[in-house]
């Protein structure tokens, strides 16, 4: 996806006249990262908004216990979080799964926008409240599951992203630790899930290679219907796959 | 707390002039509450802010399992924080803990000020985004924290906010069911977490009345110092880091 793309059709910049867009693009910059490259740490104070055009970003909460685990997924046509405040930190650490390419939107610039087109910042507003909304979801979900329904839901979205659907192989190299951290659980605890798994055959894992065996399993540990995770129909709020459709 | 006390003493409503406020304030619609009486339902559409003046508002989420947790309490001199949108669904059902008074802010017209007054939208982003981080947060420490711990927590401070330090009363009549309500768990889950406490002589509770025997213990539960929760200083996944 280009930039021109990204802001003509995916809110909140669809509402811009051909002018504005043009104008704000002038003052994108454009960033590629590499796999695993951190494009910004939780707490950091940024002054731009990050509009994804290309890769995957994952973003990730830090936990009390000292590891972190990931709240949400970023495919092209997605923007990081909505900060728009000069002083406001990131509330997440985002880093690109696989080569990404992004481009730096100067927060200035949209708030300039804002006051000058109220269309623009009802549309900004709009998308705020939905990724506002988005996070109070994902935290009702969260709230009462247990890291091993996380963990199956994570492995499944994430074999959905990067795997082939004629083979057994995850797509991504994760290790027991980069498990651990993504559900926000002990290396422990994760390995002794991970044991389980493979001695059940729902999955097998060398290294940080994972191999889905049966995914139906998985589904079923995950409490979602197989079918439509096949067919990549989320259900609108539990899954990180409801912001990517 | 006035509305005028409101709007001078708080965020995002610093940098209005005398003017804006006062004609920020004659669009307010005053709404008082009762006790345990909803103020708005979670995915009802609305077109306001809520400040809250008087009394506590609880925010509860609804979840997949039919139960509902608790958010957050709101006191006076907190709003609702966020959604902004003209008719955007409500993320939250808020309901109020004893005699609450609130104020309902038109979200059109604080738009209308905002592009009156640039840092009137600063400030306000600003507020939105601590809140985004206050979610954030809880997200994160709430997520590998057991039903228990969660239920010490909220014990703890609702006997802050309604009981009386001198005295063991938790100062708000909880069923088991609605105690159940605040962490997303089964009555039956809640009933043997409060049985296992009475049995240790934590707390006691009679219908619903509750009273909190030790609240060293209850802190030891909640992995929280004593003296941090006694003195009101917070923690950052504790309710309080929003009241301080």
């Amino acid at each position: 996806m280009t930039l021109d793309e990204f802001l003509e059709n995916r809110r909140p910049f669809a509402v811009l006249s051909a002018q504005e867009r043009i104008r704000l693009s002038s003052y994108c910059v454009r960033k590629t990262l590499a796999d695993r490259e951190v494009l910004f740490h939780e707490g950091e104070v940024g002054h731009s908004l990050y509009l994804v055009t290309d890769g995957l970003l994952r973003l990730d909460l830090n936990h009390p216990n000292g590891t972190r685990f990931m709240a949400s997924l970023m495919p092209p046509g997605n923007m990081s979080d909505h900060e728009l405040a000069a002083d406001a930190p990131h509330p997440t650490t985002t880093s690109a799964m696989g080569p990404a390419e992004v481009y730096l939107v100067p927060k200035k610039e949209i708030k300039a926008l804002m006051l000058q087109d109220a269309t623009f910042m009802e549309a900004c507003f709009r998308s705020q409240d939905e990724s506002r909304s988005y996070l109070l979801s994902l935290f009702a979900h969260a709230v009462a599951l247990r890291p091993e329904i996380r963990l199956a839901r994570i492995l499944l979205t994430f074999y959905k992203l990067f795997g082939k659907p004629d083979s057994t192989t995850l797509g991504y190299p994760f290790s027991q630790e980069a498990l651990a951290d993504l559900v926000a659980s002990s290396r422990q605890n994760t390995s002794k899930m991970i044991r389980r798994w493979k001695q059940e055959g729902v999955i097998d894992m060398h290294y940080a290679q994972i191999e889905i065996l049966d995914p139906h399993k998985l589904c079923e540990i995950a409490g979602w219907n197989h079918d439509r995770w096949r067919a990549g129909q989320a259900r609108r709020k539990d899954s990180p796959f409801s912001r990517i459709q | 707390m006035t509305l005028e006390e409101y709007l001078r003493t708080r965020d995002p409503f610093l940098p209005l002039d005398e003017a804006q406020r006062a004609s920020l304030a004659a669009s307010c619609v005053r709404k008082v509450l009762a006790d345990r009486e909803i103020l708005f339902r979670e995915g009802a559409p609305s077109d306001s802010m809520y400040l809250v003046t008087d009394g506590i508002l609880r925010l509860d989420i609804s979840h997949p399992n039919g139960t509902r947790f608790m958010l957050t309490p709101l006191l006076a001199g907190m709003m609702t924080d966020g959604e902004m949108a003209e008719g955007f669904p409500h993320p939250v059902t808020a309901t109020a803990m004893g005699a609450t008074t609130v104020f309902l802010m038109p979200r059109a017209r604080m738009k209308a000020m905002m592009r009156e007054n640039r840092a009137f939208l600063e400030s306000f982003l600003s507020l939105r985004d601590a809140s985004m981080r206050y979610i954030s947060r809880k997200l994160s420490s709430t997520v590998s924290v057991t039903t228990e711990t969660r239920l010490a927590r909220i014990l703890l401070t609702f006997y802050k906010m309604f009981g009386d330090p001198q005295a063991p009363d938790l100062g708000y009549e909880f069923s088991q069911q609605s105690l159940a309500d605040t962490v997303a768990c089964t009555r039956q889950s809640a009933a043997k977490i409060l049985q296992s406490w009475k049995d240790a002589e934590l707390i006691d509770m009679r219908y619903t009345n509750i009273l909190v025997l030790s609240p060293q213990r209850l802190c030891d539960i909640a992995g929280w110092t004593y003296e941090h929760w006694r003195d009101g200083r917070s923690k950052a996944d504790s309710w309080f880091a929003r009241f301080s």
